[in-house]
C-alpha cells in the first residue's frame, strides 16, 4: 500500500474513532443508554482503536514514512497490544521452529556421541595386547580414546615389560632374517653351532667384529698346524688391539 | 726502480682484498641472520625434560595439537638413502608426533596434548613438524609452533645423533632420541613461560572464537579481527549466557571427543609400531656403524699390506748375503703378512657389500611391516575425519538457522552458499 493511502486510511480511522468516542460521551451524559448499548459502543470503540493502531503499525513497519505526530501513533502504539488471535500464533510458529531445530541439534549431538563411543570401543578392542604393545608414548601413561586415562600405570609397566620379552623374541626373529654377516655382535656360527677347535685361551666369538670373525673362521678352517697357530696368534693380537 | 708503480699496485690489491673481506663479512652476516630466524638446535644427550614445579591453574593450561608430521624427502645421495623408504617415513610421521605428545604430557605445562590430522582447526597451540632426516643414527626434525592468534613461537631444526650402542639399554616406552624430544618440549615450555596470564587467556579465547566463527560465522565474525599477516585479534567476547556460544561449546566438546577418538587409533598404531621401529633403528645403526668400520679397516689393511711387502723388498735389496740369510724368516713373514693384509682388505671390501645388503634388507623388511599399519591408520583417520566433517557441516547449518530464527536476522549465506 502506498504511503499516502496508508496515511489517509489512518486519518479516516482516527477521525471515526474520535467521532464515536464523542457520541458515546454525549450519550452517557444524556443517560439514555441501556447496558447493551453501552457494551456495543465499547466494542465499537475498541475495534476502531485496534484499526487505528494497526494503521500506525503498518506505517511504521511497512513504509518508509516516519510515524506521524497527528494522529499520535507513538502514543497509540505504546498502549497497543498485538491481538492474541493473530500474533501469538505467529510467535508460536517461530518458537516451535526454533525448538524443532534445537531438538534436531541435540539429537544429532547425541547420535554423534554414540557413534564416537562405539568407535572408541572398537579402538579399544583393536588395541594391541600387552605382548605386542610397544608401551605408551613418551613414557607417559597412555590415554584411552575419549581423553580418559586408562588409569593403569601398571598396565603400561606390564606392557613395557612384556614388550621387552617380545623384543627378545623379535630379536631372534630378526636374527633369523639376517643375511649372512648380518648383525655384528651376534655369536658366529662357529661358536654357537659347531664344536670349536679354538685353543682354550680363545674366548667365544660373541663379541667378535667382522675382522675378528674372519680371522677366527680362517684359523678354524686352516689344516696346516703352523699356519693355524699363526692365524690364532693374529686373532689374539687383533682382539687385544681392538679392546 | 719504479717504487710508485709498485706501491700503486699494492694499494690496488689491498683495496681489492679489503672489498672481498667486506663482502665475506656481509655474506657471513646474512648467513648468521638466516640461522637466527630459522634456528637450529642440537640436542645434548643429557637434555633433561623440564617439568612444572607446582601444578598450574587450569585456565592457564593451553591445549596443544600436534599435527601429523610431514614425512619429508629421502636423502638424494644413494648411499645415505640406503635402507630408507617413504613407507618408513610415513610411519614415522605418525610415530614421532605421538611420541612427542607423550613427552609433553609429562611436563605438566599443557592441557590436553593431542595429535591431529593436518589443517585441523581449533588449536590453542599448534605444533607442526617435518622429518628432515631419520636414519636410526640421526634424527633431524623441523618444528614450528604457533598459537591460535597466529603468532609463531619459533621454527627450529632439531638434531640429535646416537650410536648403535645407545640402543642397548633402550626399550619402549623410551626412545633413543629422548634428548631431542626433551629439547622440543623444553623450548615450548620456555616460550610459554614468557607469556603473561592475560596473553595465555587471550590465546584460549581466540581459539574458541575461531572455532565459533567456523561454526556460525553470522553470529561471531565480528568478534575477531585478522590482519594481513594472518594474526588474529580479539575484538569482543560473547556474553556467558549467549545461547549461540553455548551451542558452539557443545559442538566443541564433540570436537575434542572426536580428536580423542582419533588419538585412540594413533595410540594403537604407536603401540604396534614401537618395538619393530626401535629394532629396525637399532639394527640399522649397528650395520651402518659396522659398514663404516669395515671400510676404514679395509683401507688401512691394504695400506699396511703394501707397506709390509715394500719393507720386505727393501730388506732384500739393501742387505748383503749375510743379511739375507739372517733376515730370511722375517722377510717371508713380512711378505706373507703383507699379502694376507691385502687379502684381508679385499675380503673386508667384499664384506661391506654384505653390510650394504643387510641395511637394504632391514629397510625392506621394516617397510613391509610398517606399510599395512600406515594404510590402516590412514584409512581410519580419513574415515573418521570424513564422518566428522559431514557432521560438522550439518551442525553449522542447523546452528546458523537457529541463530537466524532467534535473532530475526537473515543469514548471509547458507552452508551451500545460497542466500537464505
Amino acid at each position: 500500500m502506498p504511503e499516502t493511502q496508508a496515511l489517509q486510511l489512518l486519518r479516516e480511522d482516527y477521525s471515526s474513532l474520535n467521532q464515536v468516542k464523542t457520541e458515546f460521551d454525549q450519550a452517557l451524559k444524556g443517560g439514555g443508554l441501556s447496558d447493551r448499548e453501552k457494551a456495543d459502543y465499547k466494542i465499537w470503540i475498541r475495534q476502531l482503536e485496534d484499526r487505528v493502531a494497526e494503521d500506525c503499525l503498518a506505517i511504521s513497519t511497512k513504509t518508509t514514512a516516519s510515524v506521524p505526530v497527528d494522529p499520535p501513533c507513538e502514543k497509540i502504539l505504546a498502549s497497543y497490544s498485538v491481538p492474541a488471535d493473530i500474533d501469538i500464533k505467529g510467535e508460536s510458529t517461530g518458537q516451535e521452529k526454533t525448538d524443532r531445530m534445537l531438538e534436531q541439534l541435540n539429537g544429532s549431538l547425541g547420535e554423534f556421541d554414540e557413534r564416537l563411543l562405539r568407535e572408541q570401543d572398537r579402538v579399544k578392542s583393536k588395541r594391541p595386547t600387552a605382548e605386542s604393545a610397544g608401551g605408551a608414548a613418551g613414557g607417559a601413561a597412555g590415554d584411552s580414546a575419549g581423553g580418559g586415562s586408562d588409569g593403569d600405570e601398571s598396565e603400561e609397566g606390564n606392557a613395557a615389560d612384556d614388550s621387552g620379552q617380545k623384543k627378545q623374541g623379535d630379536k631372534q626373529t630378526e636374527q633369523d632374517r639376517q643375511p649372512a654377516g648380518g648383525e655384528s655382535g651376534t655369536p658366529s656360527k662357529s661358536s654357537s653351532g659347531h664344536k670349536s677347535t679354538a685353543p682354550k685361551d680363545i674366548p667365544d666369538g660373541r663379541n667378535d667384529d667382522v675382522v675378528a670373525r674372519q680371522l677366527r673362521e680362517a684359523a678354524e678352517k686352516e689344516t696346516d698346524p703352523e699356519l693355524k697357530k699363526k692365524l690364532w696368534d693374529e686373532y689374539r693380537r687383533y682382539k687385544s688391539g681392538s679392546r | 726502480m719504479n717504487t710508485g708503480g709498485i706501491n700503486q699496485a699494492v694499494v690496488k690489491r689491498m683495496n681489492k682484498l679489503f672489498k672481498i673481506i667486506i663482502l665475506l663479512f656481509f655474506q657471513l652476516g646474512l648467513l648468521a641472520g638466516c640461522a637466527t630466524s630459522g634456528g637450529q638446535r642440537t640436542a645434548k644427550q643429557d637434555e633433561v625434560l623440564q617439568k612444572v614445579s607446582q601444578e598450574l591453574a587450569e585456565d592457564q593450561l593451553l591445549d596443544v595439537w600436534i599435527e601429523l608430521f610431514e614425512p619429508g624427502e629421502l636423502p638424494e645421495d644413494k648411499e645415505d638413502a640406503r635402507g630408507l623408504s617413504l613407507d618408513i617415513r610415513k610411519a614415522e610421521a605418525y610415530y614421532i608426533p605421538f611420541y612427542l605428545r607423550g613427552v609433553m604430557e609429562k611436563t605438566g605445562y599443557w592441557g590436553a596434548v593431542r595429535v591431529v590430522p593436518k589443517n585441523t582447526e581449533g588449536a590453542e597451540l599448534l605444533v607442526r613438524g617435518t622429518i628432515v632426516s631419520s636414519t636410526g643414527e640421526e634424527l633431524r626434525l623441523e618444528v614450528t609452533a604457533l598459537d591460535a592468534s597466529g603468532r609463531e613461537w619459533f621454527r627450529k631444526i632439531y638434531k640429535a645423533k646416537v650410536e648403535a650402542t645407545d640402543y642397548t639399554s633402550i626399550q619402549p616406552p623410551s626412545d633413543s632420541f629422548d634428548a631431542l624430544y626433551h629439547a622440543i618440549a623444553n623450548d615450548l615450555a620456555q616460550f610459554r613461560d614468557t607469556l603473561t596470564d592475560a596473553e595465555r587467556t587471550n590465546i584460549r579465547q581466540i581459539a574458541e572464537m575461531r572455532f565459533a566463527i567456523d561454526m556460525v560465522p553470522d553470529a561471531f565474525s565480528g568478534y575477531l579481527g585478522k590482519d594481513d599477516k594472518d594474526r588474529y585479534t580479539l575484538l569482543k567476547l560473547p556474553a556467558e549466557d549467549d545461547p549461540a556460544i553455548q551451542r558452539v561449546r557443545l559442538v566443541r566438546e564433540r570436537d575434542f571427543l572426536f580428536v580423542d577418538t582419533l588419538n585412540g587409533h594413533f595410540e594403537n598404531f604407536y603401540r604396534q609400531m614401537a618395538s619393530p621401529y626401535l629394532e629396525w633403528r637399532k639394527a640399522r645403526s649397528t650395520e651402518a656403524a659396522a659398514l663404516r668400520e669395515i671400510k676404514r679397516k679395509a683401507n688401512s689393511q691394504k695400506a699396511l699390506g703394501v707397506a709390509a711387502i715394500l719393507g720386505a723388498i727393501a730388506i732384500e735389496a739393501l742387505g748383503g748375503s749375510d743379511t739375507r740369510v739372517s733376515t730370511g724368516t722375517v722377510r717371508d713373514v713380512m711378505v706373507i703378512g703383507g699379502l694376507y693384509s691385502i687379502k684381508m682388505g679385499m675380503d673386508t671390501n667384499a664384506q661391506s657389500t654384505i653390510y650394504q645388503a643387510a641395511i637394504e634388507e632391514l629397510g625392506e623388511s621394516f617397510s613391509s611391516e610398517a606399510k599395512p599399519m600406515v594404510v590402516e591408520v590412514d584409512g581410519e583417520t580419513r574415515e573418521l575425519t570424513g564422518t566428522a566433517e559431514a557432521q560438522y557441516e550439518q551442525w553449522r547449518d542447523i546452528m546458523r538457522k537457529i541463530y537466524a530464527s532467534e535473532t530475526g536476522l537473515v543469514p548471509v549465506s547458507s552452508s551451500t552458499g545460497v542466500t537464505e
